[in-house]
């Protein structure tokens, strides 16, 4: 199968669970050595996605390719070139670093089993801790030792499920810089997170409610793609102008941000015409670009009309 | 064969790492084997029996003078002498005797009129075992005192000589080859199938159900794994088993190698059985919810702590199935009588078939998805 420079390339990739359909015909386009942004509020079908890719999961329709590679027959080979960092981490509490990153590397069948650990220990820091039980590490460095845990069979896809969930602020960054050395490398990343500022760092990314894709592309495209107007109020006593605006045509969303107020909305001119009145000397309304937030918490609250 | 023995080696450094279940699965049986060959293995002594004399005539006497020789001979029982029958019966009912011998006012009338006499004995038969002892004993009672006024002392009389061909096996050693296989079952449960539920409650699996792995290399690698910790438990059992039991010569290599080799077949056709049994199961408390009930339906019916010949159809039955039948009849062969290999072929045979089988279905079985 011609992989026509895409990593990943699917199309109507669909799972039910009984009469439920948690991923509806979704359609990704990966490229080669890409960070890939995967959002969506929980239960939104992302996890079940990745599973479909790399074979632990059939799909119950769909088509396409990744690494080449026909996704819904090819598994087997698909398998050996994915690194798979589960959501819940999948190694034992109760074997050392050493004898985790071990039986990884052999269940893979890595050549030079030895050196391809050691080489991993090292890259993790952990050299001096190669003893120690997994179950002993903080979540920060099981994190680390579980990305290394799939980097072993030197993979050329990587699908992290949030990989930085319960780790602190540091940590995720160095995380994150680690991710870019290994795309800059040529590796193609598709990962799932919840953080606004993870987004924003991805190449390109999609987000999905309710098993539906809702928007996709670069950073710029989805905030442009959204138009989302969105004003930033000053004043005193916000909480009671948020309760007066509430509920007003146009106003779809209306978010305390420290000492101001985000207010936005997809109809530019409704909004305007509700916030004028209130447009006094006691706030001051400014026009400010939207954040990633503001558009996806905008789409999630269509997709809940439209599909729940 | 890589992935085989890296999920043998995994399995192997967990459970070095968890004593308890080491522990768990060595002692346990050891436990079973004392309590349950002492608490079962005794003959019954010294109950008391009420007599009963409402005739008091020289035959009644002659009568109570017999029973009183048994008693003195077999140590079965103690007869206590009532003078009516409503004290003895009280005594029945408050579990201070555990039968009554009544010799009715009209015995000696009619026996010597001829009008076949009887004697009863009143049992408190709420307890079978002790019945049943006291019953064997006045077996003796009456074809002894029926022979006795006709034939003249030392006439020839014919009986039935019982030649014992093993030495006497107390309860505790024919309980032996059933807690061998009872210590190789709980390993089996606690090492086998419920090793890959619990990874699967934890998420584990995923990480390796998304590697290259086939379902035979996974099913292989913890059937092996469980078996070696199966036969630990086994080998331990046959040794110090053997020792506590009393086994002669307990320690006789070549008896422990032709054991072993029992070990190794039981252990393989429990564990593969165990992970049919799990194969489609997710929850882990569902495993340890039908231990108990599994070793009631696999353990009892296989004549470890009791001869099948004495079951009903449907559970022998189950008797035939039950791969615990065939091993503990191995080890009965090799304990209690140390016979050679040929004797337990067929055993043998039928546990290698079952793990082949077991092991088959449970991979056509096994989800490669989660
Ligand atoms: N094996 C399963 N059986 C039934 N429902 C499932 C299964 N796995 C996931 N789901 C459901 O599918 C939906 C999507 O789940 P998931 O893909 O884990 O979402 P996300 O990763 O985006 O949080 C959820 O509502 C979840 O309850
Ligand atoms: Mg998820």
């Amino acid at each position: 199968m011609n992989s026509n420079g895409f990593a990943i390339d699917v199309r109507d990739v669909t799972k039910k669970f009984g009469s439920r359909t948690v991923v509806n015909h979704i359609a990704m386009q990966v490229r080669h050595g890409e960070i890939y942004g995967f959002l969506g509020p929980n239960g939104s079908g992302k996890t079940t996605f990745l599973r479909m890719l790399c074979g632990l999961l059939r799909p119950d329709a769909g088509s396409g390719q990744c690494l080449g590679l026909d996704f819904r027959t090819q598994s087997g080979e698909i398998k050996k070139r994915v690194g798979y960092m589960t959501q819940r981490f999948s190694f034992y509490e109760d074997l050392s670093l050493e004898e985790n990153l071990d039986f990884i590397a052999r269940i893979y069948s890595v050549p030079d089993r030895k050196s391809a650990v050691d080489k991993s220990l090292e890259r993790l820091g952990m050299t001096e801790r190669r003893k120690q039980l997994a179950g002993q590490l903080s979540g920060g460095w099981k994190q680390r030792l579980a990305l290394s845990a799939c980097l072993i069979h030197e993979p050329q896809l990587l699908l992290l499920d949030e990989p930085t969930a319960g780790v602190d602020p540091k940590a995720r960054r160095d995380f994150w810089d680690e991710i870019h050395r290994l795309a800059a490398a040529g590796l193609t990343v598709l990962i799932t997170t919840h953080y606004m500022d993870e987004a924003e760092r991805c190449h390109r990314l999609a987000y999905i409610a309710y098993g539906n894709l809702l928007a996709g592309g670069t950073v710029p495209d989805v905030l442009k793609n959204a138009k989302l107007t969105t004003w930033e109020v000053t004043g005193n006593d916000l909480p009671a102008l948020a309760e007066k605006l509430r509920g007003k045509p146009g106003i779809e969303q209306i978010v305390a941000f420290g000492s101001t107020l985000h207010v936005s909305g997809r109809d530019e001119t409704a909004l305007r015409e509700s916030a004028t009145p209130f447009m006094t000397g006691a706030w001051r309304w400014q026009p400010i670009p939207s954040g990633l937030e503001d558009v996806f918490i905008s789409l999630m609250e269509t997709a809940k009309d439209n599909f729940s | 064969m890589h992935r085989v023995w890296a999920i043998i080696e995994r399995d192997l450094r967990r459970f070095r790492r968890s004593p308890t279940l080491v522990f768990i699965s060595i002692v346990m049986p050891l436990v079973q084997l004392v309590v349950l060959g002492y608490a079962f293995g005794g003959k019954i002594k010294h109950l008391v029996v009420g007599v009963v004399d409402m005739d008091h005539a020289v035959p009644a006497v002659k009568l109570q003078e017999m029973f009183q020789a048994i008693a003195a001979n077999a140590d079965t029982f103690t007869p206590i002498y009532y003078y009516d029958e409503t004290t003895a019966l009280r005594d029945l009912k408050n579990g201070r005797i555990s039968g009554i011998l009544e010799i009715p006012p009209d015995f000696s009338r009619r026996l010597l009129a001829g009008a076949n006499p009887r004697i009863a004995l009143v049992e408190d038969n709420t307890d079978q075992f002790s019945v049943a002892a006291l019953e064997g004993s006045l077996d003796a009672l009456l074809p002894a005192y029926n022979a006795a006024p006709v034939s003249p002392r030392l006439s020839a009389t014919v009986t039935l000589k019982v030649v014992e061909v093993y030495p006497y096996v107390p309860y505790i050693q024919f309980l032996l080859p059933g807690v061998i296989v009872l210590a190789v079952f709980i390993s089996a449960m606690i090492g086998g199938g419920i090793i890959f539920i619990d990874d699967k409650a934890r998420g584990l699996h995923e990480g390796y159900l998304v590697t290259p792995i086939s379902k035979f290399e996974l099913i292989l690698g913890f059937t092996l794994s469980g078996a070696v910790k199966a036969i630990i438990a086994g080998t331990v059992l046959i040794t110090v088993g053997s020792i506590i039991a009393g086994i002669p010569d307990p320690l006789n290599p070549l008896r422990l190698a032709r054991m072993f080799i029992l070990v190794i077949a039981t252990a393989l056709a429990l564990i593969s059985m165990m992970f049919l049994i799990m194969v489609r199961v997710n929850d882990p408390l569902v495993p340890r919810a039908i231990f108990g009930m599994l070793n009631t339906v696999l353990y009892f019916p296989s004549g470890a702590v009791y001869p099948t010949q004495s079951f009903p159809q449907w559970m022998k039955a189950i008797t035939v199935v039950d791969p615990f039948t065939y091993a503990v009849h191995g080890f009965k062969q090799l304990v209690l009588k140390n016979t050679g290999l040929v004797a337990i072929s067929g055993d043998l045979l039928f546990l290698f078939c079952f793990t082949a089988l077991a092991m088959g279905i449970a991979t056509l079985l096994f989800r490669r998805t989660l």
